[in-house]
């Protein structure tokens, strides 16, 4: 049943999801071309035009971008709102499944797609990335191979460089921050969906309900995390009155790690605030 | 199309009281298959309990029998057809005279007045105009 | 052994009941209420408007978390096991506007293992909604009849109708009346809640009488015409008087 359930749950996120990536496709293509038109030889008229045009670009896929990640957020939130708590929610909540395997279906698709939005996101500005540098090595005076090399060379000593000065190797540096970023997408995620359901709570404006206990929510969240910056804060301050070196990464890694901590607690509490509010609270108008 | 029915009785009651007119009259025929509980109480617009338990009340008074698992048919035995059909005239007379007295007839009157209603050849346009 | 206390068990019972809203002043919607419903019958729910019917309705699909007293179904809560025996027609119209008619009805057999697809098309045929029409260009009258269709071609042990031939025109009203007839099972029961009963009366074998959230009256309806002398309709229409 949770296959079938996360089944209809793609089916009814992937058509704006799919149009929304389209866009940012567009923009990224837009970007690129005008990229190769950059020219040195130009005249002044000519690469003005072509710099101008260049930074409307990227302005537009900047905003594509925002737009893509705040757009996945309010259609996973609306998605389940209507499906969960309005007249749709007459079908949802009457299908032969428990409702904790109704809640599991919809969380999981919701993170998966935020997280392939992301993932959109990245593979966008990896291909700008790639088509600045492409631009740049067939612009430039030497040769393509000696450029290569040379950026291979930044990235060697950069990584060496990294863990002296971070006290962590580049590489585990990256995988903490990665399973950081994913978690902070699940509660990211479950936080939009346990505010929708605390909205419940105020019959009369429900979707108003929503938007206070998210900015509600969002105070607590900020709070949070003034807290978790302040063993940071006594480090620098300890590291520079000794006037010792720490590595970054010592100083920074409590901050982290409470982030991490309340993220994990507050998709838990989330989750629990879902199930609650879909079986003893449910009040469906 | 529903069958008409009265608000005031029980409605199996008033549904019997059809079916026997249809097997009186022959609409239904002595050995022949009586269509399914289902398929009449669609017809009629009546649950299919009520249906059913009209069609247990027509096998007790045997006017219809019961083939196991294939359905019911009408009795062939048309003495009873006749019979029931005797009864259901002289259940309707009855209600006709009580009817009359009502008015403040008496039976001769009554009587009298039948046989007056029968004997005029427009009787059609005269039940319309006496009304 | 389960097998033998499934089919032991009532198809529905409900003991004690009560649903209070705390956001409506701990409004009483249903108080104290007891019934047992066996299969085999077709029943009206029958009340004013406000008495506690759709909150009852609700609380049996578990759709509503009982303040006190319980539901069973089959002798079990409210739960996924009931969902699968219980078809129910809602007064809202639950259907997902951007979806087809052909795509709910593989929604519907996706998900309930009753559901039997032929029963459905030959229901939109008869009634002449297209398949392949998008739900949103639909009428609201439309939409019932789809979600109607939907509920009936399942073969449920319990149906619960809320307000089925409220909103609908003679016509149809008649086909959903043929339709529940056609459908009756002895193993099954039907629900219908109304406040229209001199339409349906003829069709049901029960009535329940609901009056400020309690029962007031479970009893044929041949018992009322035969007592009283009078039309289930008459009767109510008494009992009620304002």
């Amino acid at each position: 049943m949770l296959g079938k359930l996360m089944k209809y749950e793609w089916r009814g996120l992937r058509f704006p999801l799919l149009i929304m990536l389209g866009i940012l496709g567009i923009a990224t293509l837009l970007t690129c071309l005008l990229i190769f038109t950059i020219n040195p030889k130009f005249d002044n008229v000519a690469s003005g035009l072509s710099v101008m045009s260049l930074i409307l670009s990227i302005m537009l896929y900047y905003f594509g971008i925002i737009g893509c990640s705040v757009g996945t957020m309010l259609i996973i939130a609306i998605r389940f709102y209507k499906t969960t708590y309005t007249d749709q929610g007459y079908l949802t909540h009457t299908l032969p499944v428990e409702t904790k395997t109704l809640l599991a279906a919809k969380t999981i698709m919701a993170v998966l797609c935020y997280l392939l939005m992301l993932l959109g996101i990245a593979a966008t500005l990896l291909i700008i990335i790639g088509a600045i540098y492409t631009h740049i090595r067939n612009l430039s005076a030497y040769d393509g191979v000696f450029l290569d090399w040379q950026i291979g060379e930044l990235f060697s000593e950069l990584s060496e460089g990294f863990r002296e000065e971070y006290g962590i190797s580049f590489g585990a540096f990256v995988t903490f921050y990665t399973v950081f970023m994913i978690v902070a997408c699940i509660s990211a995620i479950m936080t939009v969906l346990g505010c929708v359901s605390l909205g419940q709570l105020y019959t009369k404006h429900r979707i108003i309900g929503a938007i206070i206990a998210y900015f509600a929510v969002m105070s607590v969240q900020q709070f949070i995390s003034y807290l978790a910056m302040l063993p940071t804060y006594s480090r620098m301050i300890r590291a520079e009155a000794l006037s010792e070196t720490i590595p970054m990464f010592e100083i920074i890694s409590p901050t982290m790690i409470i982030s991490l901590l309340w993220a994990v607690a507050v998709s838990i509490i989330m989750h629990i605030v879902n199930l609650h509010m879909m079986t003893k609270r449910l009040n469906l108008e | 199309m529903a069958w008409e029915l009265n608000s005031d009785r029980p409605i199996y009651a008033q549904i019997l009281e059809k079916l026997q007119v249809r097997i009186v009259c022959g609409i239904y025929r002595p050995g022949e298959w009586l269509p399914s509980v289902r398929d009449l109480a669609a017809e009629a617009s009546v649950n299919p309990n009520t249906m059913q338990r009209a069609f247990s009340e027509l096998e007790r008074s045997g006017l219809v029998i019961t083939q196991r698992n294939m359905g019911r048919v009408v009795t062939q035995d048309t003495q009873m057809i006749e019979a029931a059909k005797r009864k259901m005239a002289v259940a309707q007379t009855e209600s006709f005279f009580a009817n009359m007295r009502q008015l403040g007839f008496s039976d001769s009157e009554i009587v009298s007045l039948v046989n007056s209603y029968t004997n005029d050849a427009n009787n059609a346009n005269h039940a319309v105009v006496s009304k | 052994m389960n097998e033998q206390y499934t089919t032991a068990a009532p198809l529905l019972q409900i003991n004690d009941l009560c649903k209070r809203y705390p956001n409506m002043g701990n409004y009483m919607s249903v108080f104290h209420m007891n019934l047992t419903i066996p299969r085999g019958r077709i029943i009206g729910l029958l009340g004013p408007n406000g008495c506690g019917k759709t909150t009852l309705i609700k609380m049996i699909n578990g759709l509503l978390a009982p303040t006190s007293g319980a539901v069973y179904i089959n002798g079990m809560f409210p739960g996924a096991e009931s969902k699968r025996v219980i078809s129910y027609l809602p007064e809202r119209t639950y259907l997902e506007n951007g979806m087809k008619v052909h795509q709910m009805i593989d929604y519907f057999a996706d998900f309930y293992e009753d559901f039997a697809k032929e029963k459905a098309y030959s229901m939109l045929e008869s009634l002449g909604i297209s398949p392949e029409a998008r739900l949103k260009t639909l009428s609201k009258g439309t939409k019932e009849k789809v979600q109607l269709i939907l509920v009936m071609s399942r073969n449920a042990e319990l149906y619960i109708l809320d307000e089925p031939i409220a909103g609908v025109d003679p016509a149809a009203r008649d086909y959903i009346l043929r339709t529940i007839i056609t459908n009756y099972n002895p193993n099954s029961t039907i629900i219908l809640s109304t406040h229209l009963i001199s339409d349906i009366e003829n069709v049901l074998d029960d009535v329940i009488f609901m009056k400020n959230g309690s029962l007031m009256l479970y009893t044929s309806v041949d018992a009322i015409r035969s007592q009283q002398n009078k039309s289930v309709d008459a009767y109510f229409r008494e009992v009620y008087a304002c």
